[in-house]
Formats: C-alpha cells, structure tokens, sequence
C-alpha cells in the first residue's frame, strides 16, 4: 500500500520534472546514484548482520527471553533485546500482539517495541556515515533512556489504571 | 591493485559479516539458512524502498533551494517548522535507516538541527501510515516464516 504510494509520487514527481528541465532531472538522478553508491557498502553489511541476529533472536526466542524475567529487570531486558534487534514496524506490532497474549507485560512490551523502533545498535554503522560518533552515540543513548521512560507510562497507563 | 584494495577496504564490513554467516552455515545449517531466509527477506525489502528514497531526495537536492527549506524548516521557522518536520517523518513509511539520508539532506539543506531531530523521533515513534495492518498481514506471515 504504502509502497505504491511512495513509488506512484516518485514517478509522478520524476515525470513532472523530466517534462519542466532534462539537465535538472539527470542532475537529480545523478545524486541519487551517487548517494546510493556511497551508502551501499554499509547497507549490505547491515543486512547479512540483520540475518545473523535474526537467525538467532526469533519470535520464539525473544518471547523466552522477554518471558523471563519480571520486574525492571525483565523491562530492561526487552528493551535491550528491542535495541538490538532490528525488524520492520509492520512486523513488530503483531509480534508485541503474540507476546501480549502470550502473557508479557505491558510494561516490557513497551519497552521493547519502543526501543525497537528508536535505538538502533545495528544500523549504527549507517547512521555514523550521515550523522558522526557524537550525535550517533547521543541519540541512541537518549532513546534508550526514553524507551524505558514510555515503558513506565505504559505501565502505568495500562496496568490497572484505567482498565 | 590499488583499486581493489579500495574495493576490499570500502566493503569490509560486508565481508566480515558475510564471512560470519559462512563459517555459521558451515557449523550450524539450520542456523545459516534461516540466516539466508532474513537476508533474502531485508533485501528485498531494502531494494523496494531505497530507489525510490534515493531518487526523491535527488529532486529535491536540485528543485527546492536552500532558501525555501530555510524558510519553513530553518532557523526561525519556529513552531511551523517541528509541525512540518513532525509531519514529514510521520507520513514516512520505511525503517530507521531510510531516514538517515533524508535527515541528512535536510542538514545540508539549512534544516535548523532541532527540526531534523524532530523528524527522526517522528520517523520513528509515531507511524500513522501502519496502524492499518491487515493487509499486510501476509507480509507478516512471510518473515515470520523465515524466521522460524
């Protein structure tokens, strides 16, 4: 769905281009040729790496290890898990569904799907190249930081507050 | 030859991973080729995003001048400014590292850094465009059949 909408403005957007300045168009097209190739070493890497981790932390085994441990210590846990981790939105929703169900708590799952989607231990080596240590660094850190923090609201939103 | 060396050196990261995977497969098959099932799965699903991520932010290198992204998105574009960053990174769809060239176009662009910040918590925290999930449900069901 999404896809078609990305790809139908590219094009439409590509074509309107074409239609107003070529030169300008084949300048456009150039960068983003140029951009991809500079990227592209560090995106294989990170997908081979995305495979390795995924072989290892499947749906199974990140239930067994979110399942684990209760308290903070479990939502530190899953949130670490979630940092390391890297998979699609689309697939980490209905995942935290099954762990629900499964019996984990909101709390951990907030933690996990949070730091899931903000902290990125494996596309480190992509974010370096655009954004450098400092900023790469303080950016995950922080959003560590607020993962465990929306994990307390969660908690406390849906643990017995209002339901 | 030199340029081999730079080709060696530029995908060494790569090569490490990929040579991690093979000595993996080697000890462990189920291990490797359920490794080789996500591999083929991210790949694909990096090479529907990224030509298109790519080719956008190329227009927009070349049509939008520095002036108009200043204007909305730099330095004292105040409030109007997050909005339209808050905006931007939550009708994006795609993984985190789709957006670190988009941000980083919008840094060289004049995008005042908050409002780039803005747009990268937005990208990731807030996805509008997947709360309606059903029908991709069978994409779903496909990785987690490489993964199991």
């Amino acid at each position: 769905m999404t896809n078609i909408a990305l790809y139908l403005a590219t094009v439409l957007l590509l074509g309107l281009s074409y239609t107003r300045d070529r030169g300008k168009t084949r300048k456009a097209l150039k960068k983003a040729l140029k951009a991809f190739k500079n990227i592209l070493p560090q995106f294989l890497g990170i997908i081979v790496l995305v495979g390795l981790l995924m072989a290892v932390f499947d749906a199974a085994f990140i239930s067994r290890l979110i399942g684990q441990e209760s308290g903070w210590l479990g939502v530190l846990l899953s949130a670490v898990v979630g940092a390391v981790t890297l998979i699609p939105g689309i697939v980490a929703f209905p995942t935290a569904a099954m762990l629900i169900q499964g019996g984990a708590g909101y709390m951990k799952i907030g933690a996990f799907v949070s730091a899931l989607m903000m902290v990125g231990v494996v596309t480190l080596p992509v974010e370096l190249e655009y954004f450098g240590r400092r900023l790469s660094i303080a950016r995950n850190l922080l959003a560590f930081l607020f993962s465990l923090l929306v994990a307390y609201i969660i908690g406390k939103v849906c643990g017995g507050l209002w339901f | 030859m030199w340029w081999t060396m730079v080709l060696i050196k530029r995908y060494r990261f790569f090569l490490a991973t990929a040579t991690i995977l093979l000595v993996i497969s080697l000890v462990n098959q189920e291990i490797g080729s359920r490794a080789v099932g996500v591999v083929g799965y991210t790949f694909r699903e990096m090479a529907m995003i990224i030509p298109p991520v790519f080719i956008l932010l190329g227009l927009l290198d070349v049509w939008i001048p520095r002036e108009t992204m200043m204007r909305f998105m730099g330095e004292g574009s105040g409030v109007k400014g997050m909005l339209i960053a808050i905006l931007l990174g939550s009708a994006a769809t795609g993984p985190l590292y789709a957006a670190f060239p988009v941000a980083s176009v919008f840094m060289k662009k004049g995008v005042k850094f908050s409002n780039v910040l803005i747009f990268i918590g937005a990208w990731t925290r807030s996805k509008f465009t997947q709360y309606q999930t059903t029908p991709k449900l069978w994409i779903n069901s496909q990785y987690l059949r490489n993964l199991q």
